[in-house]
């Protein structure tokens, strides 16, 4: 049978059927909650820019009135770092109301997957940039506050390094690795196949 | 737009959304939902709606852009569950008595998702320009594509036949 022989007979049978849906019921639908990948994306970032906007108002406070020096710079470092993850959800979000316009399917289709893969990535980047800060921060606030370091002391000893650096180097090592493919994996599992089916429609539309 | 306003809108218009549902869904409840969620986005979108196209053209690219990206299969949290347990999905309800025609019903439905886009639009009487226009692409791209699709529909319909 051909399409146009096809669609001859679809619209023979459509003007027999009508269509109907009662408008309570398109009502509730329209109070329903999305579903969509993009959407669960989209309440992600405003939780994470809710969230990291208090977090950093609290560190910066503590960075000014916490008494001990060592705790202020430690809550200085974490300040910038949840700062500067506000300006990255907030560069997300405009990314993401470009999805709310009139687009193509096309448009949409490449927006996206250039909004997924600019989460994952984001996401990925900033597990990544915290390992080494909190390890850092970690170690800075242990020698200065817990075991009493003074600047003018050497922590760089042999016994040092046996005691502290060499098992701290291998336990972060090991850590890192850790988190490095668990956190690829994780996302892969969560957004993976939604890319690359997204992929999969833009290499098909692009196709002639 | 008020919502007794578009509630009417959709109203007249929902056909679109049930091809779409019908085309990019499989079973009874993933047509559902995708039902709603093309439904709430046409909702939240209409405010972007100036009226350079029809809105029948409009609703296409949402309900299109909505089903291409929709998670399948996942259940979501039912506030209206009685009541779309009353949506009528025709084709489901009407088995198709002619051959000829069950047999186009299946091939489209083994189209990939652009494809099924396309032939929606071709079977609603769009032409190749409002196609590349809904769709993003040019209408050469659209002509190319459905010279091959025409094609690739007879012979699988007409392989369905003959194996039945």
């Amino acid at each position: 049978m051909e399409l146009d022989a096809f669609k001859a007979q679809l619209k023979l049978q459509l003007e027999n059927n009508r269509f109907y849906q009662k408008p309570d019921l398109l009502q509730s639908a329209m109070l329903m909650k999305a579903n969509s990948i993009v959407k669960k994306i989209k309440q992600s970032v405003v939780t994470e820019t809710a969230l990291a906007i208090v977090a950093s108002v609290a560190f910066v406070y503590f960075a000014l009135a916490y008494p001990s020096f060592s705790f202020r710079i430690y809550f200085g470092v974490f300040s910038c770092v949840s700062i500067a993850f506000v300006f990255a959800l907030l560069a997300l979000r405009i990314k993401l109301h470009r999805l709310d316009g009139d687009l193509s399917v096309k448009q949409n289709l490449l927006d996206t997957h250039a909004v997924i893969k600019a989460y994952v990535k984001h996401y990925f980047r900033f597990c990544m940039i915290l390992l080494p800060v909190c390890l850092c921060m970690a170690v800075f606030v242990f020698l200065f506050e817990f075991i009493s370091v003074t600047p003018n002391q050497s922590i760089f000893t042999p016994y040092m390094f046996s005691h502290l650096w060499l098992p701290l180097i291998i336990c972060y090592c090991l850590f890192s690795l850790g988190m490095y493919f668990f956190t690829k994996l994780y996302l892969q599992k969560l957004y993976g196949a939604h890319l690359h089916l997204l992929e999969k429609l833009i290499q098909e539309l692009e196709n002639e | 737009m008020e919502e007794k306003e578009f509630i009417e809108l959709i109203t007249n218009h929902q056909r679109i959304i049930y091809k779409v549902c019908n085309l990019y869904a499989q079973s009874h409840t993933d047509k559902e939902d995708l039902f709603q969620e093309i439904t709430l986005n046409a909702w939240k979108g209409i405010r972007n709606f100036k009226g350079d196209s029809l809105f029948t053209t409009w609703l296409y690219r949402v309900a299109l852009n909505t089903a291409l990206t929709f998670k399948r299969g996942e259940r979501r949290q039912r506030k209206v569950d009685n009541a779309v347990e009353s949506l009528a999905f025709e084709h489901e309800r009407q088995p198709e008595a002619d051959e000829q025609l069950a047999a186009m019903y299946r091939a489209i439905n083994e189209l990939s998702d652009i494809d099924k886009a396309l032939v929606t639009l071709y079977l609603d009487d769009y032409n190749y320009n409002e196609m590349g226009n809904v769709l993003g692409i040019t209408a050469n791209n659209v002509a190319v594509k459905m010279n091959r699709l025409k094609k690739k529909l007879k012979e699988e319909s007409e392989k369905y036949l003959n194996n039945h």
